[in-house]
């Protein structure tokens, strides 16, 4: 900018006057601007910038001293430097008006033009000055703001460091509670650790495997005898280990260091002053990235008193079990004679059709021998003594089916006909139960897959149901024996037509001594065994029953199946038909 | 010559023992049941009734002497069971005019009551009588 060529205003009314002035001043330095009139001056110095004015006091219009006073008037040109010049020299009014309009020095016409030259030459370096102080004063105010925009941001960054500081410090300063809070966590710890270590009689250690220090706690020196000032070292410890368990503890322990991570092994010692004790010791074996071991810490527990108790236990828990033993194969015992008793009990009941019917073939035989050893008549010997013969058959039947009824226990099933089990035991009721208006109806399905049974158990049942419909009954009952299939099952039911039995009675019906005829004989045993023979079998029995409409008892048997059928060539046929080929075929669906 | 109704449903017995009271002269209607002795024995005009008391056919004994006494009500019965005879006494008492014969039978002693009830020396035919007397 300094570079530009700097600017003066020469005003004066007639052109030979500027041309003198241009001739004067004439300079590559100065860019001279004529104006022959107030308003061209004003007028160029709205457009430019000047370092000095030029002025001629004297113009026609607006006089010289009048655009001064104008020129000062305006903030754009306030400090613009003006020379007047003046033709008469001593004109002393002139000069001072032209001081109070805003001159800064005059020249008298004829111009020196030196003198000129020389004051427009300290203008102009005015000029130059003031132009270059007030880049200066810019770039400085530049320098300010920059600077305060900086400590703005740096003021804003402190205030953030500031937060940052506070927060920091607040957690350093809850780091440092939690820090404390665990210290004293870890001082509980270690007291409690201690505390478990003398209550569990128990002790102890942490080997740092790399270093080779290990500690054990005084507890742990206690248990193994160690005194409390010697150095520690594994070589002694497995000296205390018993020597009969000295060489698999050492084994176990190269082990876990080579390849192991729990350790858990229990062990004999020899205690200096208590002598054999027994000892749990359980650890845990830490590695680093590459599996090699690094730490190996863990307690040692004296468990000789565990130990014993245990072996207490075991031989209590032996001689329990003995015991108990014993008394399942005398309630066994018990059991079987029970339900034989049972069966004799029925067979009281029953003895009074048992003798009528025995006298039957005995009255027969009885009367044959009468009929043949008269001899009134030509006696056909040979009619009579087969009469003999088959009577006393009869008679010897009848002794053989009361045997077979009250035979020792049998404990085998073996698939069997529930129908024919019915009519055999029809056979028995019909013609031993001496009652009036007894009827007895059987009501049999054809189809029965067999049921693995034992057959004189399931008779006892049976009989037992029938008696107790008889002797609730009183005199007229009728009793019907149905049988059915369905589901992999076979139902038996026995229904009678007798009084009932009322609901607070129907829910202890098979509780064992549960009797309504305790002063007529009854044990009270007979439904609670029936219950249990049925169980037995695999299957159920329940009680359906109305006051005043009667009772009906059904039993629900597993149905036998055929096991081995599709292994043999034959095994499909025989399944159609149905007809087992061995009692072996057969199992109890409910063991399957 | 008396003649006897006897009811058994043991064929041997029946056999044997119309075989037997013939031999000793007595006229003998036997029946096997009690239905065929309700229906055909009343036209053979008994004097005396010989009959078992439980019988397959569910006519008992005092069924078959209710049914006769309609036709002949002084008709004397005598009972042969294999029961004991304590299980008897009520419903012989009951029935009256009957007597109990115990089975297996001697029969010299069946011989003897039937004398006895056809001669009415054996006193069978109140209701209120002591058939123990007879036993």
């Amino acid at each position: 900018m300094l570079t530009d060529r700097v600017k003066i205003l020469l005003v004066d009314d007639e052109a030979r006057n500027l041309d003198a002035l241009e001739a004067i001043l004439a300079s590559p330095d100065y860019d001279l601007v004529r104006a022959d009139s107030a308003d061209q001056a004003l007028l160029a110095l709205l457009r430019k910038d000047f370092a000095a004015l030029v002025l001629d006091i004297r113009m026609p219009g607006v006089s010289g001293l009048e655009l001064a006073r104008i020129v000062k008037q305006r903030k754009r040109t306030e400090h613009v430097p003006i020379l007047f010049l003046t033709a008469h020299l001593l004109d002393e009014g002139d000069v001072l008006q032209g001081y109070g309009a805003g001159a800064v020095d005059y020249l008298s016409k004829p111009v020196n033009p030196d003198i000129l030259r020389s004051k427009i030459a300290v203008f102009v370096d005015l000029f130059c000055k003031t132009r270059a102080l007030a880049g200066a004063n810019a770039a400085l105010q530049n320098e300010i703001g920059e600077r305060q925009k900086a400590q703005e941001a740096l003021h804003v960054a402190n205030e953030a460091l500031e937060t940052r500081v506070q927060e920091r410090t607040a957690d350093l300063t809850a780091t440092n509670n939690a820090l404390r809070q665990s210290e004293e966590r870890l001082r509980d710890a270690h007291d409690s650790l201690r505390l478990a270590q003398r209550a569990g009689g128990g002790g102890v250690w942490d080997w740092n495997v790399v270093t080779g220090e290990t500690y054990v706690s005084p507890e742990f020196r206690d248990i193994y005898g160690f005194k409390s000032g010697e150095p520690f070292s594994w070589e002694k410890w497995l000296a205390a280990v018993h020597p009969d368990e000295r060489e698999h503890i050492a084994a176990a322990r190269r082990t876990l260091l080579e390849s192991g991570e729990e350790w858990n092994q229990e062990f004999r010692i020899r205690h200096p002053l208590r002598g054999e004790r027994w000892f749990a010791s359980i650890g845990r074996l830490t590695r680093d990235v590459q599996g090699r071991p690094l730490r190996f810490s863990g307690i040692s527990l004296d468990i000789t008193e565990r130990k014993r108790t245990e072996r207490e236990l075991a031989h209590y828990r032996d001689r329990l079990e003995q015991l108990v033993g014993e008394q399942t194969r005398k309630l066994q015992q018990s059991m079987d004679q029970l339900r034989r008793s049972e069966r004799l009990a029925s067979v009281g009941t029953l003895a009074t059709g048992i003798a009528h019917e025995i006298n039957n073939p005995l009255n027969a035989i009885f009367l044959a021998t009468q009929y043949g050893l008269r001899g009134l008549q030509p006696v056909d010997y040979v009619e009579t003594l087969e009469c003999i013969k088959r009577e006393a058959e009869r008679a010897g039947q009848i002794v053989k089916n009361l045997l077979r009824f009250t035979r020792e226990e049998q404990t085998s099933k073996s698939p069997s006909d529930v129908n024919d089990m019915v009519q055999h035991v029809a056979g028995l009721i019909q013609s031993y139960l001496p009652v009036e208006n007894f009827k007895l109806d059987l009501d049999l399905s054809s189809a029965l897959p067999p049921v693995a049974m034992n057959t004189t158990e399931i008779e006892q049942v049976v009989v037992n149901l029938i008696k107790n419909a008889v002797e609730a009954g009183g005199g007229a009952v009728r009793v019907a024996i149905r049988t059915a299939a369905g589901n992999g099952q076979v139902t038996l039911s026995v229904a009678d037509t007798g009084p009932g039995i009322p609901p607070e009675h129907q829910l202890h019906i098979f509780d064992p001594f549960f009797t309504t005829k305790r002063t007529s004989g009854g044990t009270g045993l007979g439904l609670s065994l029936c219950h249990t023979i049925v169980t037995e079998h695999g299957g159920r029995i329940y009680l359906q029953s109305e006051v005043g409409r009667g009772s009906t008892f059904t039993i629900e048997f597993p149905a036998a199946v055929l096991q081995s059928a599709e292994k043999s060539g034959d095994g499909a046929a025989t399944a159609e038909s149905g007809v087992p080929r061995s009692e072996s075929d057969y199992v109890c669906q409910k063991s399957c | 010559m008396p003649k006897i109704l006897l009811v058994d449903d043991d064929a041997a017995c029946v056999g044997f023992l119309r075989r037997l009271l013939a031999d000793c002269g007595h006229e003998v209607a036997a029946f096997q049941s009690g239905h065929e002795a309700t229906a055909e024995g009343a036209a053979f005009e008994p004097d005396l009734l010989i009959t078992d008391w439980l019988l397959k056919d569910h006519m008992d004994g005092a069924a078959i002497v209710a049914s006769l006494r309609e036709r002949y009500p002084a008709l004397p019965a005598i009972i042969i069971s294999g029961l004991p005879k304590e299980s008897l006494r009520v419903a012989l008492e009951r029935l009256g005019n009957a007597v109990l014969v115990e089975k297996p039978i001697d029969f010299d002693h069946l011989v003897g009551k039937i004398e006895g009830v056809l001669s009415g020396t054996v006193q069978a035919a109140h209701r209120h009588g002591d058939n123990r007397s007879g036993a």
